[in-house]
């Protein structure tokens, strides 16, 4: 791995991205975006609100973050596929964090939708980071539709449960990771998810609620931040095999016999 | 018509930009500033570069959209 990753040609060095979804208020963006050394965060396209007096696309623009437009609240791929040709009109940014729900409840991705938006957002030229779920044969496909990025889901979006299915996470990683980043996304609650996530060969993490929702947002940003770097670096040094049993770390040459 | 869900009297011929510069207006001042915003006709984009062009007529549905936070 190298020290920055790359996604769709753009060359980054946090591997810490940044969900704006939950944020209390947009006045707290900017120091959140500095703790957490935040180079591209989402936002979500909704209806115009004349009476706002704050833009959160005009913060992130001042503070030179990259805009990730999602297609959250979309069910169907002829909706997700609208909306990120919208989000390319509105933020002049061919990319798309594409996801498709398929439940209110659990949050949980509808592949089919995806697999059909994502085909169709790739031919009309759109960079698309995928958020799907933790099946690495639909991260294979994703992949070889032409997706720029795989953002599989630890747990279901701001559940903040961390990663319910780790072996799942490394084969995603294992089958995908030469051919494009992957994001883990969705599901972080703390610091040692976001660890663990980068630990088991994720190329960077996307964290929202766990920050925008954490009672001190500025701090979780620079614990989680801190974490990812740990995990990178963690994973850089190669970890020791699991043991069933304990291994001696002393030698027992040269004991002595009481 | 309708923008954004709600049904509004507009004269036959009114443009796209008009319509913006009307929501987007009040807040940013300077409708050559205007930035960040997405115009749906009936369920098409309709690119900035055609905003001037294109007439809103009866029974049309506009959407502007525009950043709001999500993960």
């Amino acid at each position: 791995m190298a020290d920055t990753f790359t996604i769709a040609g753009k060359v980054l060095k946090s591997r810490l991205l940044l969900g704006t979804g939950g944020l209390s208020s947009i006045s707290k963006l900017s120091e959140i975006i500095k703790a957490g050394q935040i180079e591209v965060a989402t936002v979500a396209l909704r209806r115009i609100d004349p009476d706002s007096k704050e833009s959160i696309y005009k913060e992130l623009v001042a503070n030179k973050v990259e805009i990730l437009p999602n297609t959250a609240g979309c069910f169907t791929a002829q909706e997700a596929v609208l909306t990120a040709k919208m989000a390319r009109e509105a933020f002049e940014t061919n990319w798309v964090k594409l996801e498709v729900i398929g439940d209110e409840h659990t949050l949980w991705p509808d592949v089919v939708e995806l697999l059909k938006a994502c085909e169709t957002l790739v031919n009309d030229g759109i960079n698309v980071l995928a958020y799907t779920t933790d099946d690495p044969i639909v991260a294979e496909r994703l992949v070889n539709l032409g997706a720029s990025a795989v953002m599989p889901l630890g747990s279901p979006i701001g559940s903040g449960l961390g990663i319910s299915h780790p072996h799942a996470i490394e084969l995603i990683v294992e089958a995908v990771n030469a051919r494009v980043p992957v994001i883990l996304d969705a599901g972080i609650g703390t610091s040692s998810d976001a660890c663990h996530a980068m630990e088991i060969g994720c190329d960077a993490v996307l964290a929202a609620s766990a920050i925008t929702r954490a009672k001190y947002p500025q701090q979780m940003a620079r614990a989680i931040k801190k974490a990812v770097e740990a995990g990178y670096l963690a994973r850089k040094a190669g970890r020791i095999p699991k043991n069933f049993h304990g291994v001696a770390s002393s030698p027992t040459e040269g004991l002595a016999t009481w | 018509m309708t923008i954004n869900g709600s049904p509004t009297e507009l004269e036959n011929g009114t443009t796209v930009l008009a319509v913006v510069s009307l929501w987007a207006v009040e807040h940013r001042k300077d409708s050559s500033k205007i930035s960040g915003i997405a115009v749906a006709r009936n369920g098409d984009v309709v690119s900035k570069s055609n905003w001037a062009a294109t007439e809103i007529i009866s029974g049309d549905a506009i959407e502007i959209l525009s950043a709001a936070s999500g993960g």
